[in-house]
């Protein structure tokens, strides 16, 4: 545990208040400001305080500075002459603090900040394209490291039409956001409600964006981390809008390119079109001969629109399977068995219900 | 926050509740161990029987049942008028209120007692409850809890590639009815929700339902959609979801049509226009009829008859064209993000007035 002793409140009269200390004197604010306050760090946290004093002390209390009314919610513990003050979540980096007794200062602390650390960065957005549907249903924005978990990341989102130069309002604001557990990895949707046909949101407000236009989406710089920095700079991505999609993902429509027999070589798969950046690695699934699963790692490319599987193992020769996950969208939020936006009246679009669909392919 | 309608199920139905309460004392919290359970973020809380607080985890995908021992019954209603509440909170924590989030809020309905369940920026959750103006800290280490993980929906052979990224289930609402902790959620990845119905106390077998439910409230076109906060309505003596989404329709959903996997079709018994998305719903009796309250990001608390939704006769596949369908009557209360029900016809409320100020107020409705 890293020790970090602050004086720097500490008036410097300690020796002068001894005599007042040793009889119990506590009304005088000089006599509380002699007691010298440790802050315990474990990880660059704050974890606590400890201070000394042969007198002893009762309903202590941490405020932070400048506020009387709210203590400090912690744990007190004291061992002969030491105590203890431990907050139920860490003191906040760069913060002020006064320990009072019975309303009355006895010392202040502050805590120091979390010095030059590694700046987060956006390491994607998703779909990668720079040619997207006026259909599309969702946007992913992913992190080096994890983000603030306060407050709304639209705050920190501008998307501006470059046609009109309007800033237009195009995400849903969800609540609670749609994060993965790192908090590294968000999930943004262009409102459904707008993009549905027929939906008052559609009838009145019209497609979140529209063919045709240039789009600009802006990444604020002061989006703070976990550990409450800005990220390392502004990001922004522009984007074209061509026409809706209103075609399910089909797997026979996919051009698999096989690798030769005894070799790792990758196997590549062509999409018909952008898909899913996350979907498309989390529910396509190859099986052996034998049907056991096979693990390797998947890579996309070209935004989206090919993924090629490196098996851990070789090839070896036979029939293998390539098994999807009805789940598995395309950019408009189209799955396997059914259209984001289904009309009864066009039968012709009714889907499916199957859980998952095969495709069988040979290793010579 | 998540609320509990215990209030709307009819005399007789309460009558056998309380009496199969009472000749099984102490089974809600059989299978509860003693221990940490390790929560890792507090996304939503609602109160059970029994003092029995649930809270629902979305990073670990788990509902845990926390026995809070708050059993102490308290018919007295406080007023309550505290402004900056999310100073007050983030002070208590040792900071300041733009390093806070305030997640969730219920009432424990036997002490009349609010739990708020707060994040910090590290995503650090802390559960709090407030205990006339102080507030407490609520540990969770060893406590008496019981737990149930909740499913994934992609299957489970999928898990384990590289390259695979986390999915998680946002648990968007949950509450406990009738021996059953509901939660509905939405996912990360595909465009869904799911809504399980999970019978408590927890067994060691999962025995829940789950579904993805398909909104078809304009006649040519369907759709599904993710739920933002339900409750529930008793209509001859069946149980009905009421569901309402994200773009504002209020649906119905018949409670024992919900089955594992199965996709079923709502009735649509309001639709309260684009822009919107409902927040929290919460129901109260006055004068022997029912009614729920529903708050909103961009309307007024919106006060509905719960017999002008069981009467609704609109169908499914009726067109809405405006805000319509069942009557409303907007409440002057906007900017309410939490609600709760503390006491009979007083609700407690959490709201960001004009000024930006946060506010934990009590009123009579």
């Amino acid at each position: 545990m890293l020790k970090y002793r602050l004086q720097i409140f500490n008036i410097g009269i300690k020796t002068f208040l001894i005599p007042f200390l040793l009889l119990g004197v506590y009304k005088c604010k000089n006599v509380q400001e002699t007691i010298d306050i440790d802050v315990n760090y474990e990880d660059e946290k704050a974890v606590s305080i400890t201070f000394e004093s042969t007198i002893e002390l009762e309903n202590l209390k941490v405020f932070t500075y400048g506020n009387n009314d709210t203590p400090v919610l912690a744990n007190f513990l004291s061992k002969g002459h030491m105590y203890t003050y431990k907050p139920i979540v860490p003191f906040s980096a760069g913060q002020h603090y006064v320990l009072k007794q019975n309303g009355m200062v006895l010392g202040r602390f502050a805590i120091k900040g979390l010095g030059n650390r590694k700046k987060t960065e956006l390491l994607s957005i998703y779909p990668s394209k720079d040619t997207l549907p006026e259909n599309l249903l969702k946007m992913y924005f992913v992190f080096s490291q994890p983000m603030q978990e306060v407050k709304s990341s639209l705050e920190y989102i501008t998307i501006k039409n470059l046609e009109t130069g309007k800033e237009e309002s195009i995400f849903l604001n969800l609540e609670p956001e749609l994060w993965n557990m790192e908090h590294t990895e968000l999930t943004l949707w262009l409102d459904p409600g707008r993009i549905k046909t027929d939906l008052i949101p559609n009838k009145e407000k019209g497609l979140p964006i529209v063919q045709g236009s240039f789009y600009e989406i802006i990444i604020e710089s002061d989006w703070k981390d976990s550990n409450g920095n800005d990220l390392k700079q502004q990001y922004a991505k522009e984007f074209f809008v061509t026409g809706r999609d209103v075609l399910r993902p089909v797997l026979k429509n996919w051009k698999i390119h096989t690798p030769k027999r005894n070799t790792k070589n990758p196997l590549r798969i062509q999409f018909n079109e952008p898909l899913d950046a996350f979907l498309a690695k989390e529910t396509i699934r190859f099986r052996n001969p034998e049907h056991e699963i096979l693990n390797g790692d998947y890579v996309l490319l070209n935004g989206e629109e090919v993924l090629e599987f490196y098996p851990n193992t070789n090839w070896k020769e036979g029939k293998y399977e390539i098994r999807v996950d009805s789940k598995l969208e395309d950019l408009a939020g189209n799955n396997m068995n059914n259209l984001f936006d289904v009309d009864l009246e066009e039968k012709s679009v009714h889907g499916s219900s199957k859980p998952t669909h095969t495709l069988v392919f040979k290793i010579q | 926050m998540k609320k509990i309608f215990l209030g709307i199920i009819i005399c007789a139905v309460a009558g056998l509740t309380i009496a199969a309460k009472d000749s099984k004392k102490n089974s809600f919290t059989e299978n509860f161990i003693i221990g940490t359970p390790e929560i890792k973020s507090v996304n939503a809380l609602s109160f059970g029987p029994e003092g029995i607080l649930f809270i629902g985890d979305s990073k670990n995908a788990t509902i845990y049942a926390l026995d809070t021992k708050d059993v102490e019954n308290s018919e007295k209603t406080e007023k309550i008028d505290i402004g900056s509440f999310d100073k007050k909170i983030a002070s208590s924590l040792g900071t300041t209120a733009d390093n806070i989030k305030i997640t969730d809020m219920a009432v424990n309905p036997i002490s009349k007692i609010a739990y708020f369940s707060v994040s910090i920026m590290d995503g650090t959750s802390i559960l709090l409850k407030l205990n006339g103006d102080i507030l407490e800290h609520v540990s969770l280490d060893n406590v008496s809890y019981s737990k149930i993980a909740l499913k994934d929906a992609i299957e489970a052979d999928a898990k384990d590639r590289r390259g695979r990224s986390q999915r998680v289930w946002a648990i968007s609402d949950m509450q406990y009815h009738n021996g059953k902790i509901m939660v509905s959620g939405l996912s990360n990845k595909e465009f869904s929700s799911t809504f399980r119905s999970i019978p408590f106390p927890f067994k060691g077998s999962q025995d829940y339902a789950s579904l993805e439910v398909y909104h078809a409230a304009h006649g040519r076109y369907e759709t599904y959609a993710p739920i933002k906060t339900f409750g529930v309505v008793a209509k001859d003596g069946k149980d009905y979801l009421m569901a309402s989404y994200t773009c504002t329709p209020l649906v119905l959903f018949p409670m024992d049509e919900l089955k594992d996997g199965k996709h079923i079709k709502g009735r649509t018994v309001a639709e309260f226009g684009w822009g919107n998305s409902p927040l929290d719903i919460v129901s109260y009796q006055k004068e022997g009829k029912t009614y729920f309250l529903m708050s909103n990001s961009n309307r007024p608390v919106m006060r509905i008859n719960y017999d002008d939704i069981v009467s609704s006769k609109d169908d499914i596949t009726e067109k809405v064209e405006t805000t319509e369908g069942v009557e409303y009557f907007s409440l002057p209360m906007v900017n309410v993000l939490q609600m709760d029900i503390l006491n009979g016809n007083t609700i407690l409320y959490m709201q960001r007035t004009s000024n930006g100020e946060l506010v934990l107020r009590t009123r009579g409705v």
